[in-house]
């Protein structure tokens, strides 16, 4: 259970809950919500609509069905009961997921046509129906009706907004909604946790597993990333078979290095241990055969070298390997995928090879600028930018690693705000299908970590929602008087980068040029402000957080 | 600020400014507060930090 602060008035739940003991709800609501063209859900603490589901939901249909509830509750004081569609319909139910009582209303639903995360809201006749696909679509089909037509907001794990609403009515509606992206994680330590995840909608890779929560897209553990030498550790194989690890200028190395991509026995190795790992995790989809990070040691084998050369790009080599395993692989496990780098050395797509539909490609920005588009036709974006477009072409699902912290000291400021939503819709425009956005997630203190998980999740689902509308909701309800001080700091950083182009990278000094002292005095400056703003307030702890970065700068 | 004798963060510390050691005062109470345990990527190094500033602030006494 995590702890919510509600921004609207507390209610007194024992009065309420004694009133509805009593009450005779039929003749509460019939006439009030038949007549109009709004649904009374709820008033005055009380409803007469029950939460409907079949009679074995999913268990994040269930979650989805105890979510509406507790969240109802708080916004209006009424619990509303939930039943299954084994007793008799009533003129006005809160229909989540496939059931019974939702086919006789709407008798062309159909569950698969929602794919995984998709959902329907739709108010027929006294009825509201909220239901999807399988495993989450019901469950963030109740999230988006809270969020988009109620108001609610789960900004970071300890603050939510949920609004108090004492005549609850919806208008008539009919909307589908599905995320922009199958994948979606924000790797970012303020947000780990597992409701904040759910709520808003986000993957969790392997971190999180509970089918309450719908599931996720799920790595087998441990084979999340840079893969190569676990699968064939040197400690096991280099000895006896030099043959297996990269050759660098005439002579195998042996850590660290990379694999001879070409070689048969690695591929034979490397497939004998997906098939394994699939079967030990029959709950994972997804398992990552992708370079060491760190070095640059691609094979310059024979085979290996004219394989690249060939098709003008490193990437060639992974991609053999890959394709070749995933092709063994195929038969046994169809709906299984391998993962596997577009990064560094391997970043440019192969002329002619293309993964096999059972690949996902997952493209790297780490050389990018992060303080400019990257669909800008010139700059340091614009290798990435060809490199993301001709992956694009030729990838069935391809998938970003991106970045948004300084990782060589995460207190810096990272101004990216204004490029964030921008990049995402040229990920989407570019066919790009999963999103790993890569924070600070080791610990809290990166650069107004929490605001920045809360924006990615929100444009993460839907890249065209308004950035600047989701920025202020934040710093409105979370920073309270203090809102206009730190909409002035993130003004200042990043009107510093952009009027004078510069380049945001994620590595370099811990002191960096571009946040000169002028800069440093005048956040400073604003800081100030926004303690004395709010140091009357309960909240006045939040601002000294983001502080931090400032006072780490100001030491040198 | 700091002056050292020699390289920076490397030599003796000779002196630090009053300002400059309450900047410091409050950064080690603020990330204290927080809960930061990590500066960069890898190993934590945010309690090495500390000792670092610590050491500044027993110079500047």
């Amino acid at each position: 259970m995590i702890e919510h602060q509600q921004t609207a008035s507390f209610r007194k739940w024992g009065s309420t809950l004694l009133l509805l003991a009593v009450q005779p709800f039929h003749v509460f609501c019939a006439s009030d919500s038949t007549d109009s063209d709004k649904l009374l859900l709820a008033e005055q603490g009380r409803s007469i609509y029950r939460i409907v589901t079949a009679q074995n939901p999913s268990p994040s249909t269930r979650f989805a069905a105890e979510e509406l509830q507790r969240f109802l509750k708080e916004i209006s004081g009424a619990e509303l009961s939930i039943v299954t569609d084994a007793v008799p319909p009533s003129n006005q139910d809160i229909m989540v997921g496939d059931s019974r009582h939702l086919r006789r209303v709407l008798p062309e639903f159909e569950v698969k046509a929602y794919g995984e995360e998709g959902y329907l809201l739709r108010v027929i006749d006294d009825y509201l129906i909220i239901a999807g696909g399988q495993p989450r679509g019901d469950l963030y089909g109740v999230y988006g009706f809270l969020q988009d037509h109620l108001g609610c907001r789960w900004f970071t794990p300890q603050i939510s907004k949920i609004p108090g609403i004492d005549r609850l009515e919806i208008p008539r509606f009919d909307e589908r909604d599905s995320p922009a992206f199958e994948y979606r994680e924000v790797m970012l330590f303020d947000c780990w946790d597992t409701h904040w995840i759910a709520r808003n909608r986000l993957s969790t890779s392997s971190r999180y597993t509970d089918p309450a929560l719908g599931g996720t897209v799920r790595f087998v553990p441990g084979y999340f990333v840079h893969t190569f030498e676990k699968f064939l550790p040197p400690e096991k194989y280099f000895d006896e078979h030099p043959e297996y690890y990269s050759e660098v200028q005439g002579v195998r190395l042996r850590s660290p290095s990379q694999l001879c991509a070409t070689n048969a026995a690695v591929a034979q190795i490397i497939t004998e241990r997906v098939c394994a790992l699939f079967r030990e995790h029959p709950g994972a989809s997804v398992i990552s055969i992708s370079q060491n990070d760190g070095n640059k040691h691609f094979c310059q084998c024979e085979n290996c070298a004219a394989l690249d050369k060939k098709e003008g790009s490193h990437a060639a080599q992974v991609l053999f390997l890959v394709n070749r395993v995933a092709g063994a692989v195929e038969k046994e496990f169809p709906d299984r995928a391998i993962e596997t780098l577009a990064y560094e050395w391997s970043q440019a797509a192969p002329r002619t090879m293309r993964p096999r539909d059972n690949v996902i490609v997952r493209l790297s920005t780490i050389r990018c600028s992060f303080s400019r588009p990257i669909r800008a036709e010139r700059g340091r974006n614009r290798a990435f930018r060809d490199d993301l477009e001709a992956w694009s072409k030729v990838s069935r699902r391809l998938w970003i690693w991106n970045y948004n912290t300084y990782f060589s000291w995460y207190l810096i400021p990272f101004p990216d705000w204004r490029v964030l939503d921008d990049n995402l819709r040229f990920f989407k425009k570019n066919g790009v299908t999963g999103v790993l956005e890569q924070n600070n997630w080791h610990s809290v203190g990166s650069d107004l970590a929490p605001l920045k998980g809360y924006l990615l999740a929100r444009l993460l689902w839907d890249p065209d929602f308004d950035r600047d509308r989701v920025i202020n909701e934040f710093l409105q309800e979370v920073y309270g008087p203090a809102a206009p001080h730190v909409q002035a700091y993130l003004d200042l950083l990043s009107d510093k980068v952009e009027q004078e182009t510069i380049d945001l990278g994620i590595y370099g000094s811990r002191t960096p040029k571009w946040l000169s002292g002028d800069v440093l005095e005048k956040a400073d400056a604003i800081w100030q402000n926004a303690e004395a703003a709010v140091s009357r307030s309960t909240r006045n702890s939040r601002p000294r957080a983001g502080r931090a970065a400032q006072h780490r700068l100001c030491h040198h | 600020m700091v002056v050292y004798e020699g390289d920076p963060r490397k030599g003796k510390v000779l002196s630090v400014d009053l300002s400059y050691a309450e900047r410091i005062r409050r950064f080690l109470e603020v990330s204290q507060k927080a809960g930061i345990t990590h500066l960069r990527e890898g190993e934590p190094d945010a309690a090495a930090n500390a000792e670092w500033l610590q050491s500044l602030l027993k110079a500047s006494e």
